[in-house]
């Protein structure tokens, strides 16, 4: 096996794991990218292309990326502030099919256009339920914030984005 | 499947898209060579090329150990007592070692060259505590300091080796039981450092500590005041001695003062389920016991002495009484001799390193 294949191996087996993990402690979608590039450029960097054996990849990669969010920590503070909205949410209506409907007729870019205009931590809950498959008690548990809540955000932030292309 | 979680999966994290984005990148960083670059970075790599070149002609660079027909971009210190610089070139490899003190030259480090500059690290701090400047089995805090320079002012590439030392010390059973400083110098600090004749990881720290008489600390000795670490803390990564370990070791030492007779029963309950800032708390009682029993002993050793001094006076005594009586002048000034000169032994230090005086214990120290 070439190091490249060695190594996109190790990525896509991995990935995924290393993406949540990375994603569930960063405010931003980019620089959560950002941090997941850096860890497998350097580990390709030090492990791969040096020929390398590491026993426990997944840990190995898990500690790389910590060690990389306590950088990114060290530059910037993080601001992924919440207002208090569990009665301002707590009355929405679960997202009609109307809703859905109208982003079906729009194409995937014009709606991930949409979806990056609206606030971080409701980015954050539609990546973490639509990308990770998370339910929403894991995302309430990850955030520390009510179930209802995050459901309220999440029905609010589909709302918003039929708004934004109607 | 919604078109809301395609447009999702497909624009976030999307694992296609991230590899080829990294593949771009690694193929970059790979076929980065001084003769097939663009011409942006045969510039930037001419410029670093000059400036090692400049930089190892100015600082007498070709001594030690050191292979020059590769460019040098990093240098990193190593900072136990021993102190030590290693040449490292752009893919980590380590090209020289330089031994910065007499300490540091007892030690064989020749065959490290052309290693992993991690690894590298790793051995020497390990040798170092085979030649017993490190005793992770004492009551003493162990403070290495391994500082980088990067000769090409290239921030990036020290944050990668900073990083890259950093994952080698939390992979490392033996580094994890230190506490390691880890301090990106800049070149001024290097050029001052060298003008000083101090190794750079000991020039930076002891920037923070002005000493009267111009001398500079020891790791060890900066790092045993609390407040110092405070001082450095915005400009170093500590990574300190893993909690089991400290445990372990604490465990160890008190086993060792239980065979002298000392009760630990009490630091024993204490250190279950003890926090870190506990067990440093522990170790710090435990070394004020140590130090008021090796005190205690040493009163003992002196009450000792002086009444063997006392015994030998009274022998002395009967001895002159003896000549005394053999009315002998000539003998009897013979055993005055002798007895100053037995007096004189008998008060001197028995060779213990414990009872010497501070100086003659550091004699040899070269930090």
């Amino acid at each position: 096996m070439s190091k490249k294949e060695e190594f996109e191996t190790i990525y896509r087996a991995t990935f995924n794991t290393i993406s949540k993990q990375v994603y569930f402690k960063v405010a931003k979608l980019e620089d959560a990218e950002d941090i997941v590039q850096e860890v497998y450029l350097d580990f390709y960097k030090y492990i791969i292309a040096k020929g390398k054996k590491v026993d426990n990849v997944q840990a190995y990669l898990i500690q790389m990326s910590n060690n990389k969010l306590s950088h990114y920590y060290k530059d910037k503070t993080i601001e992924f502030t919440v207002e208090d909205d569990q009665t301002l949410f707590n009355n929405i209506e679960e997202p009609s099919n109307l809703e859905f409907d109208v982003l079906e007729r729009i194409s995937l870019d014009e709606i991930w256009a949409a979806v990056k205009t609206l606030s971080e931590i409701d980015q954050h809950i539609l990546i973490d339920y639509y990308r990770f498959g998370y339910n929403f008690r894991e995302i309430s548990e990850r955030y520390q914030m009510p179930e209802s809540t995050i459901k309220s955000r999440c029905s609010n932030a589909i709302k918003q984005l039929k708004e934004i292309v109607k | 499947m919604n078109k809301l979680e395609r447009s999702i999966q497909k624009n976030a994290f999307n694992e296609d898209v991230l590899l080829n984005k990294i593949q771009a990148k690694n193929q970059d960083q790979m076929s980065y060579s001084f003769f097939g670059g663009k011409s942006m970075k045969k510039i930037v790599s001419l410029t670093a090329l000059s400036f090692a070149l400049i930089f190892a002609v100015w600082f007498g660079f070709n001594q030690n150990n050191v292979k020059t027909e590769e460019p040098v971009v990093m240098l990193v210190g190593i900072d136990i007592n021993p102190s030590f610089e290693l040449s490292v070139n752009k893919n980590d490899i380590v090209l020289g070692i330089e031994a910065l003190n007499d300490d540091a030259k007892t030690i064989v480090v020749s065959d490290l060259i052309d290693q992993d500059v991690e690894d590298v690290v790793e051995e020497i701090i390990r040798r170092s505590a085979q030649a017993g400047f490190i005793d992770v089995n004492d009551l003493e805090e162990d403070y290495v300091v391994v500082s980088t320079v990067s000769l090409e002012d290239n921030e990036d590439d020290q944050d990668d080796m900073e990083e890259q030392l950093e994952m080698k010390i939390r992979d490392s059973e033996f580094l994890q039981s230190l506490n390691i400083v880890q301090i990106k110098a800049t070149q001024r600090e290097k050029f001052e450092a060298d003008g000083k004749n101090v190794p750079i990881g000991l020039y930076v720290i002891n920037g923070f500590v002005l000493q009267e008489d111009g001398t500079f600390l020891s790791a060890k000795e900066f790092f045993s005041n609390p407040e110092n670490k405070d001082l450095i803390s915005n400009r170093s990564n500590i990574t300190v001695e893993k909690q089991e370990k400290l445990t372990l070791r604490i465990e160890k030492i008190l086993t060792k003062l239980e065979e002298d007779g000392f009760v630990g029963t009490e630091y024993r309950a204490r250190l279950v389920n003890a926090t870190y800032e506990q067990l440093l708390q522990i170790q710090a009682e435990l070394k004020d016991e140590k130090n008021n029993d090796d005190e205690d002993d040493l009163d003992d050793d002196n009450d000792n002495d002086n009444d063997e001094i006392d015994d030998n006076d009274d022998l002395d005594d009967n001895d002159d009484n003896d000549d005394l009586d053999d009315n002998d002048e000539i003998d009897d000034n013979d055993d005055l001799e002798e007895s100053e000169e037995s007096e004189t032994e008998i008060t001197e230090p028995r060779g213990n390193s414990d009872v010497l005086p501070k100086e003659n214990q550091n004699a040899g120290n070269d930090n």
